[in-house]
């Protein structure tokens, strides 16, 4: 199994996480793993940075790619995958609203 | 493998659902520890009691609906714990929504279930004493038991 990318996040407020053992204070913009992401956003305690609130920071190794390597867009969708089945909803009951 | 202590054990919760209800589904789930907890209680669905009294012959007994249990953590008030406010927040959640939960026994084991938090009083007693708060969480699905690896 990959590990998920982790998702950059505006922390609102400071707390500990008493699993990981990490405290974050309001303002800080870590790294966080998705799914711990959206506990703590759906606890109030980070939200999604603002575009303008951290400027991304320069990447000095990364080079530009060339417009040649850009991924091609997706595909359209076929008739047949448009009426694929969609999967099952989990429970049937409603998610926790952010 | 014989008894243990309770020492070691955890509770923690999900705003996410699983995929299915079982081991797999569960375990994709990333939980938040709920810190500062004394006591997690009693983890079990119970059976309705249905009877019937013949005129002649002993008491009839038979299982009825299961009710999954609810579940009444201890612990000492943290405005500070991730996992405290993440049950604080589903406890003001006035929709219907669930969370999923993980139980970590000291062996290892692990119980998964679904559940709704009723309610998150919070108890401030004497001076020498810690605030404690004492949710409520009612057990909606069926518990997933996990042995230990």
């Amino acid at each position: 199994m990959t590990t998920p990318a982790r998702k950059k996040a505006h922390i609102v407020k400071s707390f500990t996480d008493a699993g990981t053992g990490e405290s974050f204070k309001a303002g800080d913009q870590p790294l966080l793993d998705p799914g711990a992401f959206e506990n703590y956003k759906a606890a109030g305690l980070a939200r999604v940075p603002d575009a303008t609130s951290a400027p991304a920071k320069p990447k000095g190794a990364a080079k530009s790619r060339p417009s040649s390597s850009r991924k091609p867009a997706a595909r359209p969708a076929t008739a047949k995958s448009s009426t694929a089945k969609a999967p099952p909803a989990p429970s049937g009951e409603t998610a926790p609203s952010a | 493998m014989g008894s243990t202590t309770a020492a070691g054990s955890a509770l923690a919760i999900s705003a996410a659902h699983p995929a299915t209800e079982d081991e797999d589904g569960y375990d994709a789930l990333t939980y938040t520890e709920i810190g500062q907890i004394e006591k997690i209680g009693g983890i079990g669905s119970v059976f309705a009691k249905v009877e019937f009294q013949p005129l002649k012959g002993p008491k009839q007994k038979h299982k009825g609906s299961v009710d999954y249990g609810s579940l009444q953590p201890s612990l000492a008030h943290d405005d500070d714990d991730a996992g405290q406010t993440l049950l604080r927040t589903a406890a003001d959640n006035a929709t219907s929504a669930l969370y999923s939960f993980k139980a970590t026994y000291p062996s290892g084991a692990v119980r998964y279930f679904q559940g709704r938090v009723f309610g998150y009083p919070e108890n401030i007693d004497g001076a020498d004493t810690i605030v404690m708060a004492a949710p409520t969480i009612e057990i909606c699905t069926k518990i997933v038991k996990v042995d230990p690896a």
